[in-house]
């Protein structure tokens, strides 16, 4: 009986996430320009420190052949496609650097961050960076079956609100349109 | 085993993953599903659909207690998008931009009352160890539907919420659900996204600002 209330390992990928009214609404009230997406690399460099999210022995990984940064970058893409802001040949490019990826809970809490910095390149010439930081809390349950897909989900759920976190900033919509 | 499939594909999250223990203990008794009545279909009469339907960028988020969820967005998105084209109050349902840009968006909040979820717990339990044949739990799922439609950009919103509910009943607990049984969690999730679809967006093509 135990073992139907803490399940074997589970292990998944981090699930794309669906662009957002807020972040679109943000991006048609600033008025944004179309911008390219260039490099999303991991701080470590190829000691990656975002390689995997481990909950209770169960793992969430980054969509196949790619990576957590990647992930990031995808997530702007995400949210740029929907908002028709996405121009691959556009001369003002956003690149990221993941700097914190994290996700843990102890049988009553948990706690997931995510961080990045983010730069602006116009023309091939940087004109902006800046870290945003991301993080969550919540009260974990003992029940594995409800706490590590909860664990997985609140880690995935930081990606589209750190890319609002950065279009919201209006130093950095500043950089994105300035001439 | 099948309850361990449904967890993983239905939104039904907490429901499931409380099915999947009870399954654990109780493989005996099966879990029954109920769509609550409350809501129920679009009448005719009450149907309204715009005169020259026109295109909208649908950008769906399922949530649970109002912050994303990932996974059952992408369980859930083509009911609801099939949902929304059987209305017909759109003349192409699309994810990205279209040429007038109006946008819908529909948030599916799946909201777990704690309350709720500690007695279904509990009665789970002891319904568990009886192997369903004493005792037994009744649990709730809450979907809180937000609809917010932009007509244009810079275009006031036009917004709506709708509230349903599923129930599931295990075990012999004697107690009358209000709504109509249906055969699985699936037939219940996908039940419980074509009404709130169908009357959100109908609530939102009624408004005097909808464009005609």
């Amino acid at each position: 009986m135990l073992l139907g209330l803490l399940p074997a390992c589970m292990h998944t990928r981090v699930d794309e996430t669906p662009p957002s009214i807020e972040t679109l609404k943000l991006m048609r009230a600033a008025d944004i320009p179309p911008v390219a997406l260039g490099p999303f690399t991991d701080a470590g460099g190829k000691r990656p420190l975002a390689r995997t999210v481990v909950i209770r022995g169960s793992t969430m990984k980054p969509p196949k052949g790619s990576n957590f940064a990647e992930f990031l970058k995808l997530s702007f893409e995400s949210e740029l496609k929907a908002a028709g802001k996405l121009d691959p040949a556009a001369g003002i490019v956003v690149t990221g650097r993941l700097t914190e990826s994290r996700a843990s809970e102890n049988l009553s809490k948990g706690g997931a961050a995510l961080a990045a910095e983010i730069s602006v390149q116009r023309n091939g010439v940087p004109v902006f960076t800046r870290p945003y930081r991301i993080d969550t809390l919540w009260k974990s349950e003992f029940i594995g079956a409800l706490a590590i897909p909860e664990a997985f989900r609140q880690y995935n759920t930081l990606y589209p609100l750190l890319v609002r976190q950065v279009f919201a900033d209006p130093d950095f919509q500043k950089a994105l349109k300035q001439p | 085993m099948r309850f361990v499939t449904l967890f993983r594909k239905n939104c039904a999250v907490v429901l499931a993953a409380l099915a999947a223990m009870l399954l654990a203990t109780a493989p005996a008794q099966a879990a029954k599903w109920y769509i609550d009545n409350a809501l129920g279909d679009v009448k005719a009469e009450e149907k309204v659909t715009p005169a020259t339907p026109a295109p909208v960028q649908i950008l769906y988020e399922f949530q649970r207690d109002g912050t994303p969820h990932p996974k059952a967005t992408k369980q859930t998105k083509q009911w609801v998008l099939d949902a929304l084209k059987a209305t017909g109050d759109f003349s192409e349902i699309v994810e990205t931009p279209v040429a007038n840009g109006a946008v819908l968006s529909i948030k599916f909040n799946n909201v777990v009352k704690k309350e709720d979820l500690d007695q279904a717990k509990k009665d789970g339990f002891k319904a568990g160890l009886g192997f369903g044949l004493f005792g037994g739990v009744v649990a709730t799922d809450h979907y809180f539907v937000n609809f917010e439609y932009l007509a244009a950009n810079g275009a006031a919103p036009i917004k709506t919420e709708v509230h349903h509910a599923l129930h599931m009943k295990f075990g012999k607990k004697e107690v009358e659900i209000p709504g109509t049984e249906v055969k699985n969690v699936t037939a219940a999730v996908q039940g419980v996204v074509n009404q709130a679809i169908a009357r959100g967006t109908n609530t939102i093509v009624s408004d005097p600002a909808f464009p005609k």
